[in-house]
């Protein structure tokens, strides 16, 4: 029983199992109550998704925002296969990816922090401030993307290597890879 | 700090830094929606249920007035007309231009004729009616704005006067509701041939008869009429609207809505993308727009230097539905190959890749490491893999199975260094075999106990028995046990090693220990079930 409890709490608190299909068949036939229910239970994964691709605050926010609204836009022509969560996150990375286009294009380089010192929210404490930190400078893109997914929704290596169009050995050495490049980042952190 | 810890505090992180946006959000859903609904009500809500009333009124009073006289007139059916969207409509009218029958030929169309009584209503007001309840529940707006019109008439000349009177009318329709339409009318022929086909596909024969003629602008011969039945017009006129030959026998207006999909520029550039290049660096580009499945997509081809992508992608998503790299051997043969054929090295193409040891040396070095042959393995894959941080190296991913396991490895592209590898218990792998209990060395038979541990196809009795003690965590052996079992299985004593660590996790339902160590620079994790003591999979990472 011990055991039990031990591994249900070190579980994902939003893992994607958790997120109901009909969630989005509800939302295809228009439900606004539905599309508020899949904003609560993937906005953080769609945001911290976002982020890790287009590492700029600003950008992230708009594109979490596109997000719902296309999902919303798009949801009745879902179609049921068991990945809600894989649905929603491949708009987010198609948009996302589609963001870093544009600003490539127009050569503006996001600011080094990604603008996390501009980020208003209240929420945001120090020590969340030294893990993004970590993320944003110690990993490679790949890799914080990667580790992000894992962390925030739960999914597989398996299921994150589909979404990311990556072979699976690639997302296991970068997932392992990225871990251990945080530990060190923040052991060095958490010591000064 | 565990891993688990880690992952945490980025979550957490990153949930506190997530703003909330749910309320802009409904506030624009509504704004799209309230906009929508505000432009059919002036136009079409209100008068469908006027002319409900008023249409029987009307039907009667005609009834009256024209007696018996008129019975013909009235109720032998004169014209055909299909109006299609995805939902398909047939009207029948009578000489009088009244409205005999109203069918509804797909369960779209149910939705669009649901309550609505035109018989003997005028054939504008019933076309009328049927647009304005196809706007109204979305089947035509901004991203779908195509409407085949099909008449059917003996006469061929009233057909086509009737066929470009109703273009214009729902053509104003639309834009009464904001909605520059793209308009397809055509004039058919009772034909027994069109109405078979019809019937199959269970589409209306306007429908069938577009698709006919879109068939004949296909040349490569890769579309087929059951594959185009399934896409609404507005796929169809895109399609259509991709070829360079026009389309025969139907007359078009307007332009079919692209709005919905990405444009072929952004699908070029998410092949690009995916294969690592760009527009300059590709040759022989060829874009493509078709169907997969009752969806349209993009068929995107390029060559760089001697490998060959092909790529499938979403018109709506964007995602990657498939991918198709292919290194022509002989290509690279040629031109590696200074001694061999002089005059094939005139046409080389100098670009970094062309120093890459290629998939063939990739994978004979991937094989000998794993001490196998080409023979003895199956589902051999060897993919490029271009990596867009700088800093890492661009390299091949080789897998192939072979005795129930998968193995992954990470070959550096340049200098054919293994950079990582990964052998893993190959789920579908269906085994015969018992486990052999007394040799923990081994990894095969440590892959069997996990084997039978996860399969429960297998009849085997002893293989219940291990399933029984696989969930029972006062079974589970202990973080020492976990730890010295991946010691054996890498070879190493616990002398030889440093930060060795051991933690209790879930996977796959599974309980697992994560043993983790290093050895010089070398960096070990295991992953080994805590039922069993078998090793589910581990990961040997040489750092640099």
């Amino acid at each position: 029983m011990l055991l039990f409890a031990l591994v249900s709490m070190s579980e994902p608190p939003c893992p994607a199992g958790s997120l109901e299909e009909s969630l989005l068949l509800e939302m295809g036939r228009g439900s606004q109550e539905a599309l508020a229910g899949l904003y609560q239970a993937t906005s953080a994964a769609v945001y911290g998704f976002a982020l890790s691709i287009v590492k700029n605050v600003q950008d992230a926010e708009d594109i979490m925002q596109d997000v719902y609204l296309q999902a919303y836009a798009a949801a009745a022509t879902y179609r049921p296969q068991g990945k809600p969560m894989a649905w929603v996150l491949t708009i987010t990375r198609h948009l996302a990816l589609m963001r870093l286009r544009e600003r490539k294009r127009h050569t503006a380089t996001a600011p080094a922090d990604w603008g996390l010192a501009s980020l208003a929210s209240h929420q945001v404490t120090d020590e969340d401030r030294i893990v993004l930190a970590a993320a944003i400078n110690s990993l490679g893109d790949e890799e914080r993307q990667i580790v992000t997914l894992h962390a925030l929704t739960g999914m597989k290596h398996r299921e994150i290597a589909e979404l990311l169009d990556l072979p699976l050995a690639t997302v296991l050495s970068k997932y392992r890879r990225a871990l251990i490049k945080l530990k060190k980042y923040l052991t060095k952190e958490d010591a000064q | 700090m565990t891993d688990r810890d880690i992952e945490v505090r980025l979550a957490e992180a990153i949930r506190h830094a997530a703003p909330d946006r749910l309320e802009q959000i409904l506030s624009q859903c509504n704004d799209q929606e309230g906009a929508v609904i505000a432009m059919n009500e002036k136009k079409t809500r209100k008068p469908i249920h006027r002319w409900k009333i008023w249409a029987g009124a009307a039907a009667a009073a005609l009834l009256l007035a024209v007696g018996l006289w008129g019975y013909n007139a009235n109720y032998g059916v004169d014209s055909i007309i299909g109006i299609d969207v995805n939902p398909s409509v047939e009207i029948r009218i009578n000489r009088s231009e009244e409205v005999v029958k109203a069918n509804a030929l797909n369960d779209d169309a149910n939705v669009i004729l649901d309550g609505m009584d035109l018989k003997g209503v005028d054939l504008d007001v019933a076309v009328n009616a049927i647009i304005g309840s196809m706007l109204k529940n979305g089947y035509i707006d901004e991203l779908r704005n195509s409407v085949l019109v099909s008449v059917e008439n003996d006469d061929a000349a009233k057909g086509a006067a009737l066929q470009e009177r109703l273009t214009a009318e729902i053509e104003q329709l639309l834009s009464a509701s904001s909605i520059s339409g793209a308009v397809l009318s055509q004039t058919i022929t009772d034909d027994q041939s069109l109405q078979q086909l019809a019937d199959t596909y269970g589409i209306s024969v306007g429908k069938a008869a577009l698709i006919q003629n879109i068939l004949q602008q296909d040349t490569t011969g890769m579309w087929t009429f059951e594959g185009l039945a399934q896409l609404c017009i507005n796929d169809l006129n895109l399609l259509s609207a991709s070829k360079e030959t026009q389309l025969q026998g139907v007359s078009s207006t307007g332009t079919a809505s692209s709005a919905g999909y990405i444009q072929q520029s952004v699908a070029k550039q998410i092949a690009f993308d995916d294969a690592g290049t760009d527009q300059d660096t590709a040759r022989r580009i060829q874009i493509e727009l078709d169907y997969d499945d009752g969806r349209l997509v993009y068929e995107v081809g390029f060559y760089v230097d001697n490998v060959e992508y092909d790529y499938e992608i979403d018109a709506t998503t964007g995602s990657i539905i498939s991918r198709d790299i292919d290194h022509d051997d002989d290509y690279y043969w040629q031109n590696n190959n200074t001694s061999n054929n002089s005059s094939n090295n005139s046409s080389t193409n100098t670009s970094s890749s062309s120093s890459f040891i290629g998939e063939a040396k990739a994978q004979s070095i991937a094989l000998e490491a794993a001490g196998l042959s080409a023979s003895e393995v199956t589902g051999l894959r060897v993919v490029l893999d271009y990596e867009d941080d700088l800093f890492e190296r661009d390299s091949y991913e080789v897998e192939f199975y072979a005795g129930g396991f998968e193995y992954d490895y990470e070959i550096d592209a340049l200098t054919g260094d293994i950079l990582s590898w990964d052998k893993d218990v190959d789920d579908d792998y269906y085994y015969h075999h018992q486990a052999n209990n007394g040799n923990g060395n081994n990894a095969a038979n440590n892959g069997n106990t996990s084997n039978n541990t996860t399969s429960n196809t297998n009849n085997n009795t002893n293989n219940t028995s291990n399933n029984t003690t696989n969930n029972n965590s006062s079974s589970l052996i202990t973080a020492a046990e976990a730890q010295s079992i991946a010691l054996a299985q890498a070879g190493l004593s616990s002398g030889d090693v440093t930060g060795l660590r051991a933690e209790l996790d879930r996977d796959d339902g599974r309980t697992v220990y994560e043993v983790e160590f290093r050895s010089g620079r070398v960096e070990y994790s295991y992953d080994i079930n805590a039922s069993t003591g078998a090793v589910i999979s581990y990961d040997i990472d040489y750092d640099d």
